[in-house]
């Protein structure tokens, strides 16, 4: 487990370093580790109004 | 442990030679280092291990082709046959893997997996997503760095298809959610619906009250122009009577002058009738245009007798003297009209044109800013507005046209005249009453033509009258009382051909308003229906997020088309066809991040004799870059250190899934290049990240070494 996250961490970080948006940066990290479902949706309403605040 | 049973029965052409592990023992460790010489069977054992774990059903990006021709070669050869049965068991991972190949003469091979309670048979797609088989024989290994890119494209390929799912969720719920119940949208509906009943209700007043004016109007028109026709036709009548009385004086032989001269004056009748006709339509419409201070002028020149002036020119000119007095009046009236007239006349300019540009917006949704009315109810505002100019237009038309007939009367009369002299010779060979006989039957002649024309019209009028449901008898008797009222007094001035036209206008206003009103209700109706339907309809979990899941919706897309730009930028790099001095920012912004993140991956490097820490790779321009500075060019590393950078690289791209991995053909590395790939076997063990591994180099005896 702890490989895995490390991996997908540094997935995470080559792809990040590319996207300059916060908020699709976010919507990235959730797509990565996340199923697509309607609980993905609900995170990324959370973060859309949190970066709305 | 590794434990391999295998028999091959290969068809040498002479003999059926069969062959089972010998060189090599049968149980190998987990992570093994084996030497041996040639046909020892260290190749064999590679390709069986491979081909057990879907090593055939890899993609040509993930082993090289000669490699899977080497499998394949082992199942699908005509001249040979083979059974196997090998067990991979990993005590730290807790896992046990075999594969078999029970038969000689079928080509199932069956996989199962064993980890704490399961034991189940693993497909080829599920093993390839928790497994991944590394087999490689590492020549040419610097040229073939690109392709380690391959993992850092699939990897996006899965992030996009992730994306792309995504996307159409978020596309399913926004359809889902303009379809459920939205008290936002029923709100806007019944606004709307507001709205257009407002408008319906004005298009129907305007309707009652075009209907009502629409049927004064024809009243009006009707009953004055069967009272001006029934007149004229009494007229007429009255004429014919008189002569007739006079006619009877002459019924006497007629003289061979009067036969001659009969059609002369038959010709002269006609110029006299026509002269009556232009004093006819001039009297229509002279009266409505003079001033008051020349009524009695007007009265004179009305009264004055045609024939009389035309039979004595010299006695009688009033006629003449006083129509061109009338036309240059009229010519003085036309001026004055049109400049007291000049701001309606440029007002109804501005309407007419204001209607053209509209016209090609019309729209009951559109509205037009500031008066903040829909296109088409403006344009019929507009179209009321420019009504009350046209009672300045028809006065200005009528003046003019009223100008010509007294120029036509004017010439009319003349040729009258003139006519009547040139047969003042036949006269001479008549006698007097020969010539009044012949006047008076060209007369009654023209009359009863003239009767006949009118009566026509008359029977016309009454058919319409009938058809728009007026009594026709009563009409004429209406005129007087119809003239004098306020709503109709101002179209005395129209004749009969501006009436017709108008009420034309006004019955397709009358048309469309009602045709407005249809398509109103209809609209009404379907709109209520649709708050109906979807007041019955539940609201959507989101339905407050609309407008965040658009925008996450519009995030989703830009980054779907930065992971296709992506996709485009490594296949360049891994087909080498990315130009670094023509390349984008964004592709050089690219090549560095894949730079950071393969030296990240591969970390350390040894040179000659010493070992760097890795900042960045350049995998076009074939340099690695320590974190000291150094820069170490891929043609300057030996080929064994070159195999062993390549070698780590590959055994560090391998995500999360558990490694198999088998490395063939390592004769150009030493123990100092070696050295590192068994330290990275070693611990990628330790971290329960490879599952076993073999690698085989040429040796004098056969010896099998375990890393671990």
């Amino acid at each position: 487990m702890n490989n895995e996250s490390s991996e997908n961490n540094e997935l995470m970080e080559f792809f990040q370093s590319m996207i300059t948006d916060e908020t699709e940066r976010e919507i990235l990290n959730n797509v990565l580790v996340k199923n697509i479902n309607e609980e993905l949706i609900d995170d990324l309403l959370a973060i859309l109004e949190n970066n709305d605040d | 442990m590794i434990k391999i049973n295998y028999l091959i029965e290969r068809d040498e052409g002479d003999e059926i030679k069969t062959y089972t592990p010998d060189l090599i023992q049968n149980e190998i460790p987990n992570v093994a280092y084996i030497q041996g010489p040639n046909s020892a069977g260290k190749s064999t054992l590679l390709n069986l291990i491979a081909l057990a774990f879907y090593g055939n059903k890899l993609g040509k990006d993930e082993i090289n082709q000669s490699l899977k021709n080497r499998i394949e070669n082992l199942i699908n050869s005509d001249h040979q046959k083979l059974k196997f049965n090998i067990v991979v068991e990993n005590d730290l991972m807790g896992i046990k893997l075999t594969s078999t190949k029970e038969s000689l003469n079928t080509k199932d091979i069956k996989v199962r997996k064993k980890d704490k309670d399961e034991n189940f048979l693993i497909s080829a797609d599920r093993f390839q997503q928790e497994f991944k088989l590394i087999y490689d024989i590492p020549n040419n290994p610097l040229e073939r760095l690109p392709n380690l890119l391959i993992k850092i494209r699939n990897d996006q390929r899965n992030v996009k298809y992730k994306l792309s799912c995504l996307r159409d969720l978020l596309r399913e719920i926004i359809s889902e959610i303009q379809d459920a119940k939205d008290p936002g949208i029923i709100k806007k509906l019944k606004e709307n619906i507001e709205e257009k009943e407002k408008l319906l209700k004005m298009r129907r007043n305007g309707l009652k009250n075009l209907t009502k004016s629409n049927k004064l109007l024809k009243k009006y028109y009707f009953s004055r122009f069967t009272f001006t026709y029934k007149n004229k036709k009494k007229k007429y009548q009255s004429r014919i009577n008189l002569i007739k009385k006079e006619e009877r004086k002459f019924e006497r032989e007629q003289s061979r002058a009067f036969k001659a001269s009969r059609a002369q004056l038959e010709q002269l009748e006609t110029n006299i009738s026509q002269a009556e006709s232009l004093f006819d339509a001039i009297k229509e419409i002279l009266p409505k245009l003079i001033n008051n201070s020349d009524k009695n002028r007007y009265k004179m020149w009305a009264d004055s007798d045609i024939r009389d002036e035309i039979i004595h020119p010299s006695l009688y000119d009033s006629l003449r003297e006083q129509s061109k007095y009338f036309k240059v009046h009229l010519k003085e009236i036309l001026l004055y009209e049109k400049h007291s007239s000049s701001q309606e006349l440029e007002m109804k300019k501005l309407i007419d044109s204001l209607i053209g540009i509209l016209n090609s917006f019309k729209s009951d949704e559109l509205k037009v800013p500031v008066v903040d009315l829909p296109v088409n109810e403006f344009i019929n505002t507009l179209k009321e507005d420019l009504e009350e100019y046209n009672s300045v237009t028809v006065k200005i038309q009528n003046i003019g046209y009223c100008k010509e007939l007294l120029s036509k009367f004017i010439q009319s009369m003349n040729d009258a005249i003139e006519h009547r002299k040139t047969i003042e010779s036949i006269k001479e060979d008549m006698t007097s009453d020969d010539f009044d006989k012949l006047a008076i039957e060209s007369e009654l002649s023209e009359l009863n033509s003239k009767i006949e024309q009118t009566s026509y019209e008359i029977l016309e009028l009454e058919k319409s009258a009938l058809k728009n449901d007026f009594e026709p008898g009563n009409l004429p008797n209406l005129y007087e009382d119809l003239r004098e009222d306020p709503m109709l007094d101002s179209y005395e001035l129209y004749n009969k051909g501006q009436l017709e036209e108008l009420i034309d206008d006004k019955v397709s206003k009358e048309n469309k308003f009602r045709k407005d009103c249809r398509r109103l209700e209809t609209l009404i109706k379907d709109k209520n229906e649709q708050v109906k339907r979807l007041e019955k309809k539940e609201p959507h979990k989101f339905q407050e997020h609309f407008l965040s899941i658009n925008s996450i919706l519009k995030h989703t897309l830009n980054l779907e088309k930065m992971f296709l730009q992506f996709d485009q930028f490594a296949d360049k790099i891994i087909s080498k066809k990315l130009d670094t001095t023509d390349a984008s920012k964004e592709e050089e912004l690219y090549l560095e991040r894949v730079g950071f993140y393969l030296a990240n991956k591969v970390d350390s490097i040894r040179h000659i004799d010493s070992l760097y820490k890795i900042r960045n790779i350049d995998v076009l321009l074939e340099i690695i870059e320590t974190v000291d500075g150094k820069k170490i060019r891929f043609s300057d590393l030996g080929t064994g250190q070159g195999q062993a950078t390549y070698l780590d690289t590959l055994l560090s791209m391998s995500g999360n899934k558990k490694i198999i991995a088998l490395f063939d053909e390592v004769a150009m590395m030493d123990e100092s290049s070696l050295g590192p790939i068994k330290d990275k076997l070693k611990d990628l063990y330790k971290k329960r990240k490879l599952l076993m591994a073999i690698i085989v180099q040429k040796g004098e005896y056969v010896e099998v070494e375990s890393i671990v």
